[in-house]
């Protein structure tokens, strides 16, 4: 496996009404090319900041790069799948939506941009919904879409910024079910920021905890049995481990090591 | 169901104020004042003889407003994209919309006919000036509501300056636009019929002359009921052959208002 992003002492503020708040100190993470890293964390941790300085979104200090190139703007090799469902663009269709940012990038061939947003919108199952509008779509469907328009890029990493927090369980737990699926078969390089451990054990072959300080505290390779349910040996001490995390009670011998 | 019977409400109020005016005036039979059938036969007469040619006059004042729309349209855009990205443009542009907004175009004229002289370009600029303002107005409060997750999903694919205004800003920004282009619309259509009839006789003389020339040359009423009605005409053809069209093919059908 090759490297696909390495952040190095990444420090981030923010400073309102006066006062400055460091959000991220010197924060430091590799990430593999496959790899599908899920982030827990409390809310207000930075772990959606992370986010937006790998997505070129925001200034930040330290150093970050992404295939050995340093991010300094945003690009399509980075794309980003926000939490909110109202990401489309309501003056266009679904299809359209999926083949938009393929012609930013530079195709022009109708037959071409047909084939492709026909290919992604079948992997997340909305094939014949190509004609309808964001609006007349349910929030999961919006999300499918978002995620193809996504996959259709073929970027080196995905980033996912709490995309199913909005939806209902049961869609929740489906959409969980596909995207799994469609990470193994297309083998993507992801990093997914949740708050749900279920979520972050069900998806993640990697699964990071961020203390409230903006510190990675708890990094492992997640070897539970898949598909992950609740039965699988070794469920239950995974979600021991990050819930007590997310209460503040980690490990303190592990801060900032990788432990495989 | 609701939607027929509100029709009826309205085609019945209609029939009853057309009732009302024919008996008013067949009764007092004044001459400033003639019955519905009067004013038909002259907008009939005005269509077929050369001696009245309203349309000649009517074209006259589209050509004018549709070049004041696309020139005044065009310096919002520029103004708006402007102003949304330099903050000092602006904070100045927006000082320039609030006092020129309040101007009634009307009240510029003997300004405009000193120094451009009563021609054309007088009749253009003042279109252009009840355009521009309003447009401004709901062009910039539509890009700065543009949803920063459409904004972030732009810059994300790398948009430059003109993508974002093309591909992001002003789709979202539509409904705002559309509002916008039906103000300045207005507003031009009402300024530029004034401004013909206070001009008298401007080079091409559009439906605002007709009206004057009905008054004081011809000494011709019905006519210039004719003419009001047209302008009247002109006005339902674009407000619901025009716009409504183009709301229902784009902002009704996007689901961006109800």
């Amino acid at each position: 496996m090759s490297e696909a992003l390495r952040i190095e002492n990444l420090s981030k503020a923010f400073e309102s009404q006066g006062v400055r708040k460091q959000i991220l100190h010197k924060l430091n993470l590799t990430i593999e090319e496959r790899e599908f890293v899920c982030v827990l964390g409390p809310s207000g941790c930075g772990k959606s900041t992370m986010l937006r300085c790998v997505a070129g979104f925001e200034k930040y200090e330290g150093v970050i790069y992404c295939n050995g190139k340093v991010v300094n703007k945003p690009s399509t090799d980075r794309i980003m799948v926000f939490q909110d469902y109202n990401q489309l663009f309501p003056w266009k269709t679904v299809e359209a939506n999926v083949q938009y940012p393929l012609k930013v990038t530079g195709i022009k061939d109708k037959k071409e941009l047909k084939r492709i947003s026909d290919e992604y919108l079948a992997k997340v199952n909305l094939t014949g919904y190509q004609r309808y509008y964001p609006h007349e779509l349910s929030g999961g469907m919006k999300q499918r879409v978002a995620i193809a328009k996504a996959l259709a890029l073929k970027p080196g990493i995905i980033l996912m910024d709490e995309p199913f927090a909005a939806l209902d369980a049961i869609t929740r737990n489906k959409l969980q079910r596909e995207l799994y699926q469609i990470s193994t078969d297309e083998q993507l390089t992801v990093i997914f920021i949740t708050h749900n451990i279920q979520e972050a054990l069900t998806l993640g072959t990697r699964v990071l905890l961020m203390s409230e300080d903006g510190d990675i505290v708890i990094d492992r390779i997640n070897t539970l049995e898949k598909p992950v349910k609740p039965s699988v040996k070794g469920y239950g001490e995974m979600w021991d481990l990050f819930s007590q995390g997310l209460e503040g009670n980690y490990p303190r011998e592990n801060r900032g090591e990788r432990r495989a | 169901m609701r939607k027929y019977r509100d029709l009826i409400i309205q085609v019945v109020f209609v029939i009853v104020c057309g009732v009302c005016w024919q008996l008013y005036a067949k009764s007092r039979n004044l001459m400033g004042f003639p019955s519905l059938d009067v004013i038909f036969n002259r907008l009939v007469y005005c269509f077929t003889n050369e001696r009245r040619p309203i349309l000649q006059y009517l074209f006259n004042s589209i050509l004018s407003i549709l070049k004041g729309l696309g020139i005044g349209a065009l310096l919002a855009l520029i103004f708006s994209s402007l102003s949304v990205s330099s903050h000092v443009f602006g904070i100045l542009y927006n000082l320039v919309v609030s006092v020129f907004d309040l101007l009634p175009g009307v009240a510029l004229l003997p300004i405009l006919m000193i120094t451009i002289g009563a021609n054309d370009t007088s009749i253009l600029v003042l279109v252009i000036h009840s355009v521009v303002w309003p447009m401004s107005r709901n062009l910039i409060d539509g890009f700065r509501t543009t949803p920063q997750i459409y904004v972030e999903s732009g810059r994300n694919l790398g948009l430059n300056i003109a993508g974002m205004v093309f591909g992001i800003y002003i789709p979202s920004s539509f409904a705002s636009i559309l509002s916008g282009v039906k103000v300045g619309w207005a507003r031009a259509w009402r300024g530029l019929i004034s401004a013909e009839m206070i001009f008298g006789a401007a080079q091409s003389a559009g439906i605002g002359v007709f009206i004057n020339n009905a008054r004081t040359v011809w000494i011709d009423y019905p006519a210039v009921y004719a003419a009001i009605v047209l302008v009247i005409v002109v006005g339902v053809i674009v407000e619901y052959g025009i716009f409504l069209q183009i709301e229902k093919a784009t902002i009704r059908k996007w689901g961006m208002v109800r």
